[in-house]
C-alpha cells in the first residue's frame, strides 16, 4: 500500500470503521484484515472495541454471513426504511420456513425426505425457495429416479442473519416441541 | 348471511395431529388413538363443510389413524408382552421428528423478524449477487422487448435517413447517467424510433461490457436501474 506512512499514524479503529461503514457487502475477517494491514487479532479487538462503543445507538456493527457490516437496529426500521427506495421481500410463509428448516439441519436432502417429513407435497415451496435463491439444487441423489438434492445458499445465511450454518441452534433443543 | 369462520391453517395432517395432541395435552408416546382418529375425523369433515379445499394428505392420514385404530384391536395373543410392535411406532417417530422441524421453523421466524428489520449501511446496497449476473441478462432482454412494443411502429424512419452511431448513443447514455447524477431507470433511457432505441441498447450494453455501468433488479419483474460505476461521477 503506497500510503502506508501516512495511514501508519492514524487509529486502526478509526480505518477499520471506515472501511467497513463503505463496505457493499459483509466484510470477512481476513479480508479486513489485509485493507487495513493488520493482523486478524488487532481487526477483531478493533471491532470489538467499535461494537462496544455502537451499543445503544441506532446502528450496530454485526457479523453476518461470515462477515462484519454495519445495521440499523430492528427497532428503528419504522424510519428507516421510509428513505429506502425498495420493500424488502415479503416474509415466508410457514411452509416455507418449515421446509427451510428441514433443508438447513439436513442438507442436502431431497424433496421425498421434506415430503416424508412435513407429510405434505413440497414443490411449490421448494420452487418459492429456489426463486428466492435461499437453496440451491446439489447435484442429484444416486437412487432409482436420481432426484434432486438440496441445500441451503449464502442467502439463506444472509436472510436470517446467521453467522454459519453451526450458527442453527441444535435441533434436539427442539425436542419437547414449542 | 355471510358466514366467516376462522380456522387456524395447518400445513398438512402431522401439523393438524400435533395441534390435537397439544389440545389435550396428551401424551405423544401414549396417544389414545381411537379418540385422536374421532377428533381428526371430526375436524376434516368440518373443513369439508366450509368448503375448504382439504388435501389429499389429509385423507391418506385419515386412513392411517383407521389402520392403526384396527391394528390396536387385534388380538396379539402370539407374540410376547413387550416384544409386540406398537402400531403407533411409526405414526409417533414421524409426529416426533415434525415437532422438531417444526420448532426449529419457529426459531427461524424470530429471526427472520428481526433480520428483515435491519437494514444494512449504505441504504440500497443490498447483498449484492454477482451470480445473477446470468440472470440480469434476461431480465434486461425482456425489458427491452417490453421497450421495444411499445415504440412507435414506423416512427421517423425515412428512405436514406440513417439512424445515429452507436458513438452517438454511447455519448448520450453516458450523459444520461451523469445527468441523473445517480441511476437511471431502464425505460428510461429510451426515445425516438425503433432504430433509435435499438442502438441505445446496444449502447447500453457496450457500456456494461466495459464496465461503465451496472444493471440492478432487486426482485424479479421489479424495476431495473442502471447505475454508473465510480468513474463516471
Amino acid at each position: 500500500m503506497s500510503d502506508n506512512e501516512e495511514s501508519k499514524s492514524l487509529p486502526l479503529k478509526n480505518v477499520v470503521e471506515a472501511v467497513l461503514f463503505v463496505t457493499p457487502d459483509p466484510l470477512p475477517l481476513r479480508k479486513l484484515a489485509a485493507v487495513v494491514g493488520a493482523s486478524g487479532d488487532e481487526v477483531k479487538a478493533a471491532i470489538e472495541e467499535l461494537q462496544r462503543e455502537y451499543e445503544g445507538r441506532g446502528v450496530e456493527l454485526a457479523f453476518v454471513a461470515g462477515g462484519y457490516r454495519f445495521f440499523s437496529r430492528p427497532e428503528y426500521a419504522p424510519w428507516a426504511k421510509q428513505v429506502l427506495p425498495i420493500e424488502k421481500a415479503p416474509r415466508l410463509s410457514r411452509a416455507a420456513v418449515e421446509t427451510l428448516a428441514i433443508i438447513a439441519y439436513r442438507q442436502p436432502v431431497t424433496r421425498v425426505n421434506i415430503d416424508e417429513i412435513r407429510g405434505v407435497n413440497s414443490d411449490g415451496v421448494l420452487r418459492t425457495l429456489l426463486e428466492r435463491k435461499l437453496i440451491v439444487t446439489d447435484g442429484r441423489e444416486d437412487m432409482p429416479g436420481r432426484p434432486f438434492r438440496y441445500r441451503t445458499t449464502k442467502q439463506f445465511l444472509h436472510y436470517f442473519g446467521l453467522t454459519g450454518l453451526n450458527d442453527l441452534p441444535p435441533l434436539e433443543e427442539f425436542e419437547s416441541g414449542i | 348471511m355471510d358466514y366467516r369462520v376462522k380456522l387456524p391453517v395447518y400445513e398438512g395432517p402431522l401439523d393438524l395431529l400435533l395441534f390435537l395432541i397439544q389440545k389435550d395435552e396428551i401424551d405423544i408416546y401414549d396417544i389414545p388413538i381411537a379418540y385422536v382418529t374421532e377428533q381428526y375425523l371430526a375436524y376434516l369433515e368440518l373443513m369439508e363443510e366450509l368448503n375448504l379445499a382439504v388435501a389429499g394428505e389429509f385423507f391418506v392420514m385419515a386412513a392411517t389413524l383407521m389402520e392403526i385404530k384396527s391394528a390396536m384391536l387385534l388380538p396379539r395373543a402370539e407374540v410376547p408382552a413387550g416384544e409386540a410392535e406398537d402400531p403407533r411406532a411409526a405414526l409417533v417417530a414421524q409426529l416426533l421428528e415434525y415437532r422438531r422441524y417444526k420448532g426449529a421453523a419457529a426459531a427461524l421466524v424470530e429471526r427472520e423478524a428481526e433480520q428483515i428489520s435491519k437494514y444494512p449501511a449504505g441504504g440500497d446496497g443490498r447483498f449484492s449477487n454477482e451470480s445473477e449476473e446470468g440472470e440480469s441478462i434476461f431480465a434486461l432482454l425482456r425489458a427491452f422487448r417490453d421497450v421495444l412494443a411499445r415504440a412507435p411502429e414506423m416512427g421517423d424512419v425515412m428512405p436514406g435517413r440513417r439512424g445515429p452511431t452507436l458513438e452517438e448513443q454511447l455519448k448520450y447514455v453516458r450523459q444520461k447517467l451523469k445527468d441523473a447524477g445517480g441511476r437511471v431507470r431502464f425505460e428510461d433511457l429510451f426515445e425516438g424510433s425503433r432504430i433509435v432505441i435499438v442502438i441505445t441498447f446496444l449502447a447500453l450494453l457496450e457500456l456494461l461490457r466495459v464496465g461503465e455501468c451496472r444493471v440492478r433488479q432487486d426482485r424479479a419483474f421489479d424495476e431495473i436501474w442502471i447505475h454508473p460505476t465510480l468513474a463516471l461521477v
